[in-house]
């Protein structure tokens, strides 16, 4: 997925690579490195140290966009959403790193059959609204079926996924529950196994991953008597371990405990803290400040995301008094994110100036004004490390500060030198420094470059579009949704994504048959050995062959926790995990 | 007298208009979409038709307009004949293009802060400075007076967004002298509030301070060497009495003009201060809402600041008329 | 008075005009000759920018990848941010620019957009001041009403907004938003609001001077309209134009670098100090050094300013203030 916002395109990508796995039995397989636990349990696995009791604060600049499930499409909803509302299935953390598939109101991972067409699952008892009632097959089929209100002419749930619209069949034309209140939603039915409730879904075609889709906010429940539709944003009824005390959009949100929760029907959250208090609308310099010295609200808080620049500083300095401190207190690490230079082909036509930009470019020089080591580790892949498709190749030099002589040569053989247009968003001085050091390092080889400041509410509808304003380079990142390769190339190198008015994530205009092949195939490789060996061949077509990208650096997360609180991170979201946070010393 | 102030109220009232007019003419035609804010990449250019159609941006301008300027005194129906029309109560200025809160709702929950800040801040620099100013003159050329006009020159050259973080950093988080500042409401707490609100006004109202210093001081000399104090004290009236009732007086009118012309520019949001100290007030949210391009929110920031501004110069007007028959006439 | 333009010519020669005197006391003022002095070594830092970066052999724009640690974030290596004998004042986090050059490019930055906003102002507002206090009537009256509208509108928050919004709309006639334009377009917006206030006040002291015996005088003797607004009235006003001026440099400096800090004022590759600070804050903690010289600039050159503003004033008026 895209890093800075939202959209879980990869799912749609599994469209494809899942028409071929029809005949695939274990659906283990084909998720590759995440493990799958059919007979999950609560409570969750606690991190070593936690204790139950007192407050986590969050200090923040911008507040999660939406905590309706229907309308949740970015990490920092999806990571504290789910304080609130369940999915029926969900990735686990074990604390040491480990993902697993479990059901989370599911109380299994889901039975494929008609060759992947049907899902059937069980249904967890014992899951309570914050009143007290049970939450049942018809809230969660209700609290899918607001999706469709995005087809409808009510423009009262935007913002959220569309895959189920995209999957699951809809014979009846039903648009949402406030547009066609009568009609049902025929992909969706509710039924007994015995004396548990089942749901099973009708798909419009085989998806042998269906599961994984699962664990996106649509398919939460929403029970009908508590919709108040605009307004459930701030009004979430709950299921979750916490609900809504108070809600101002931009300004604070206190959630706290929902005692009708059972630990032992929840096999992912923990919910060890008594209260979360979220403040917004703060200064990051401030913030970053009060987490530096930890006092405040910093001492019982946790970040949502990387803060300011010296955060790293103080890390990499010489501060050597400092430091210690600093590595109890955050997290530093890799994250599924890799960056890279996307070049627009279609625009870009020279192969030989593609290759030259690809030699010129001194990636060591642009990372340094992002923060140097801590934003991230110098890459020649696009897939993180340990996902196939990753290999330690070269792009054109070893060096990170790319090879000017190399890039000259390749100028050569340029038939006409055109000017190329870099743009960037002008949201950060940051952004700014990294497209003047990138045209410095361009014009170095002797590339004709220009650069281009957007401005920010504009800067992603510009990237996707085509005609005379289609940029020729601009930076982009991306990062699996789930470990498998799957979820990285072809959601970006597709080339039915490439329109005549606008691309989808294919940012790179990449409109190559061979390429399409080549990714079917490798999608449909079930050996492992095999698969690797054929995704490296993708990675390599698209950045040695056709040149269609230059990869920088795998991003790297800088989180602040306060002395007093205990977290692990989740790559999924990138974040701090909520699940699992706890307070050491509840009496501070 | 009281023909003047009809007239001015009246005047006064003509421009808010023609600023409403101007303001949303300036910013509706700004190509800006809020559908794009309001759901970014999953909508389809179907439900971005039908955002637009909610927010009633898809109809003609002069549509647009006038059902905005109704909307200020009746109640407002959107897409009334629609399946789900959604009231906005007078007066309204439409539904925030990020948020769909309504914007009146947003601005009624943020101004407290910005108020609280503007009228503790400006009534410290106002007293502070005038005080400051006095003694200065008063002790015009002894070391006090130096010393004043020296800190004056100094303060009222600082930077303002150099001292807000500084402050907070060395104040509130290094050393913990004093509490996060915080807004809490005055009917809650009045002492919390004044705690919460300390160094937010500190901030604001030193530069200020002491450019009313210096404005007090200037002021207060030149009425100290004109001819009728001179004749007063020749008169015979004791030193003390001629320094404060003539000399205070003569130099007072300037000041409270551009005082009551700063307060009403501050009552539309002290941007950085706020911005700086994390309060959640008018001028913060003015910021968010150009950074995103929210237009109904930009629409309402600058038509609440406008209205104070020209309430300020009205209520100076009506004053300066008062004190000083002359202006009546000319005018 | 009432004087002749034949009896002013006639006059011994010690008579010296008001501003020669002004001048003759200004000069006497240490204080304020010290501020112009300060002012003056910016204006020379900022009009031989380019002749210190011959000296020192830097460039504003250059990355200098050898000065700063590439892996620690970018941490200029050395104390005092990479203060050195090739880097004067160190260099640019992240970046490791010259921030001696920074610097005089920044001094040129504030000082163009002050003293070309300052110069518009004036100008723009005297001359609309001078119209409309002489000819009165219905040009005084809309001359007043646009000036009422003008600053009816919150300043800081409008020029925050306006200026994406006026490149947005000048880019659709194909003009190119390039640092130079949105300088411009600094200027412009400054300008725009900034004349009122001069205009009022040159409309107030016509109204004054209209009256006097000499510009009667000067009428009968068959002056034309603009002879007498230009060459009677104007250089009897220049006083309290000089202070208006005076005021109004400080306070753009101010404006421009606040603008800056916001991150909506000058693009890249400008410096400007005000972008300098913003950027600094993040990094303060690590390196103070790298925000003391933006900072102390600012404070510096509004200080100056100040201080020859209160010389100015006081030259033109040493009735009571000092």
């Amino acid at each position: 997925m895209k890093r800075t916002r939202t959209a879980i395109v990869a799912v749609l990508a599994l469209g494809t690579a899942s028409l071929i796995m029809t005949s695939v039995a274990p659906v283990a397989n084909a998720a590759g490195g995440l493990a799958i636990n059919a007979k999950a349990v609560g409570p969750a696995p606690a991190l070593a140290g936690t204790v139950k009791g007192g407050t986590v604060n969050y200090t923040g600049k911008s507040d999660v966009n939406h905590l309706d499930p229907s309308r949740c499409y970015d990490t920092f909803c999806m990571n504290i959403g789910r304080l609130l509302w369940r999915t029926l299935t969900a990735i686990q953390l074990d604390g040491k790193g480990k993902q697993t598939l479990v059901g989370d109101i599911a109380s299994d991972v889901g039975t494929p059959s008609n060759g992947g067409k049907t899902w059937t699952f069980k249904l967890r008892s014992g899951i309570k609204w914050q009143d007290g009632q049970p939450v049942t097959c018809a809230d969660l089929k209700y609290g899918i079926g607001r999706t469709w209100d995005q087809d409808a002419d009510s423009v009262v749930l935007t913002g959220g996924t569309s895959y189920p619209q995209a999957t699951i069949e809809n014979t009846a034309g039903f648009k949402g529950p406030y547009a066609t209140p009568t009609k049902d939603l025929s992909g969706v039915s509710c039924g007994t196994s015995g004396s548990v409730e089942t749901i099973t879904f009708k798909l419009l075609t085989a998806a042998g991953d269906f599961n994984f889709q699962t664990t996106m906010p649509n398919y939460a429940a929403v029970r009908k008597d508590k919709d108040t539709g605009v307004n459930y944003d701030n009004q979430v009824f709950s299921y979750g371990p916490y609900q809504i005390q108070s809600r101002i959009k931009k300004d604070k949100t206190i959630l706290v405990r929902n005692t009708y929760w059972d630990a032992k029907t929840d096999p992912i959250r923990v919910a060890a803290p008594d209260k979360i208090d979220m403040l917004l609308g703060q200064d990051s310099v401030n913030t970053n400040n009060l987490y530096i010295e930890d006092t405040g609200r910093a001492v019982n808080g946790i970040a949502n995301g990387p803060l300011t620049q010296n955060v790293p500083l103080i890390y990499d300095s010489e501060m050597d008094a400092l430091q210690p401190l600093f590595e109890k207190r955050g997290y530093y690490g890799k994250n599924p994110y890799v960056t890279w230079l996307a070049i627009n082909v279609q625009k870009v036509t020279d192969l030989n100036l593609r290759k030259a930009i690809q030699c010129a470019l001194n990636v060591e020089g642009m990372r340094a004004t992002v923060g140097g080591k801590s934003a991230g580790d110098f890459t020649s892949s696009l897939a993180p490390e340990g996902i196939a498709g990753y290999s330690k190749s070269t792009v054109c030099s070893t060096s990170p500060k790319g090879d000017v002589a190399k890039a000259k040569e390749y100028m050569a053989k340029v038939k006409t030198n055109k000017e190329v247009t870099f743009v960037y968003s002008n949201a950060t001085k940051d952004a700014e420094n990294e497209a003047l050091s990138l045209q410095s390092s361009l014009t170095k080889a002797g590339i004709k470059i220009k650069i281009k400041p957007i401005d920010s509410t504009e800067y992603y509808t510009i990237l996707e579009q085509q005609g005379a304003d289609a940029p020729d380079l601009m930076l982009y990142a991306w990062g699996y949704d789930w470990p498998n390769a799957s979820t990285i190339y072809p959601p970006l190198f597709r080339s039915d994504l490439v329109g005549t008015d606008v691309v989808g994530e294919n940012k790179s205009r990449v409109t190559d048959k061979t390429l399409d092949a080549m990714m079917t195939k490798a999608a449909a490789e079930t050996n492992p050995a095999k698969a690797n060996a054929a995704w490296v061949a993708v990675e390599k077509y698209i950045v040695n062959t056709i040149a269609a990208v230059v990869p920088m650096y795998q991003d790297k997360t800088l989180l602040w926790r306060g002395s007093n609180v205990g977290a692990q991170y989740n790559p999924i979201a990138n974040s701090n995990d909520w699940a699992s946070v706890y307070i050491k010393n509840p009496k501070l | 007298m009281f023909k003047y102030f009809i007239k001015r109220t009246a005047t006064a009232v003509v421009l808010l208009f023609v600023v409403v007019f101007v303001t949303f003419g300036l910013f509706m035609a700004v190509p800006a979409d809020p559908a794009k804010l309001s759901c970014g990449k999953t909508c389809s250019e179907e439900t971005k038709a039908n955002i637009r159609h909610a927010m009633e941006i898809d109809l003609p301008f002069t549509t647009q307009y006038t059902r905005f300027v109704k909307g200020l005194f009746v109640d407002r129906y959107y897409n009334k004949g629609s399946q789900q029309p959604r009231k906005c109560e007078a007066p309204c200025l439409g539904f925030s293009f990020r948020t769909d809160e309504n914007v009146t709702d947003v601005l009624q929950r943020r101004a407290p802060t910005t108020f609280s800040l503007a009228l503790g801040a400006s009534l410290i620099w106002l007293i502070g400075g005038v005080l400051l100013g006095m003694v200065s003159a008063l002790r015009r050329g002894k070391t006090v007076d130096k010393v004043v006009q020296s800190f004056a020159l100094f303060f009222s050259s600082l930077q303002i967004y150099l001292i807000g973080w500084v402050v907070s950093l060395y104040f509130v988080i290094k050393h913990h002298i004093i509490p996060t500042p915080t807004y809490v409401s005055p009917f809650e707490s009045v002492s919390k509030w004044a705690a919460g609100m300390l160094l937010p006004w500190l901030t604001l109202a030193l530069i200020s301070m002491a450019g009313y210093a210096r404005l007090t001081r200037a002021g207060m000399l030149e009425t100290l060497s004109e001819d009728y104090v001179r004749t007063a004290r020749s008169n015979g009236l004791k030193k003390g009495r001629v320094q404060f009732k003539h000399a205070l007086r003569g130099a007072i009118t300037p000041i409270i003009t551009i005082f009551g012309l700063d307060l009403g520019a501050l009552m539309g949001g002290a941007v950085i201060t706020e911005s700086t100290f994390g309060l959640k007030g008018i001028g913060t949210l003015s910021l968010e809402a150009v950074y995103e391009l929210d237009l109904p929110l930009i629409i309402g920031t600058v038509i609440f600041g406008a209205f104070f501004i020209i309430m300020a110069n009205l209520i100076v007007d009506m004053l300066y008329a008062a004190l000083d028959p002359k202006v009546r006439i000319t005018k | 008075m009432s004087m002749l333009e034949s009896d002013v010519a006639a006059l011994p020669q010690e008579n010296l005009s008001l501003s020669q005197i002004a001048w003759r006391r200004f000069k006497r003022d240490k204080a304020a000759m010290f501020a112009l002095g300060i002012v003056g070594i910016f204006v020379f830092l900022a009009i031989f920018a380019n002749v210190f970066g011959w000296i020192t052999h830097q460039d504003p724009y250059l990355f200098n990848e050898d000065a700063i640690n590439l892996d620690a974030g970018g941490v200029p290596i050395g104390a005092r941010s990479g203060q050195s004998t090739a880097h004067w004042l160190g260099v640019e986090p992240g970046t490791g620019r010259d921030l001696f050059m920074r610097f005089v490019h920044g001094a040129r930055t504030s000082l163009v957009i002050a003293f070309i906003s300052t110069i518009g102002t004036i100008a723009l507002g005297t001359f609309i001041g001078l119209i409309a206090g002489y000819f009165g009537g219905w040009i005084e009256r809309v001359v007043g009403r646009v000036i009422d509208f003008i600053l009816a509108f919150p300043f800081l928050l409008f020029v925050i907004a306006a200026t994406p919004v006026l490149e947005n709309s000048l880019e659709r006639f194909g003009i190119q938003q390039t640092p130079n334009f949105r300088v411009a377009t600094i200027i412009a917006i400054f300008v725009f609001f900034g004349w009122t206030g001069t205009a009022r006040l040159v409309r107030g002291q016509v109204l004054t001077l209209k009256e006097k015996e000499f510009i009667e005088a000067a009428r009968l003797a068959g002056a034309s309209k603009w002879h007498i607004m230009f060459r009677q009235i104007l250089p009897n006003i220049s006083g309290p134009i000089l202070v208006i001026a005076s005021l109004a440099l400080p306070g753009y400096v101010t404006a421009e670098a606040i603008l800056s800090y916001l991150n909506v004022g000058v693009i890249a590759p400008t410096s400007s100090w005000g972008a300098t600070v913003l950027r600094s804050t993040s990094y303060f903690q690590v390196n103070p050094f790298y925000m003391i010289v933006p900072a102390a600039s600012l404070t510096i050159l509004v200080l100056a300013f100040n201080l020859f503003g209160d010389g100015v004033r006081d030259a033109f008026d040493p009735k009571g203030s000092r």
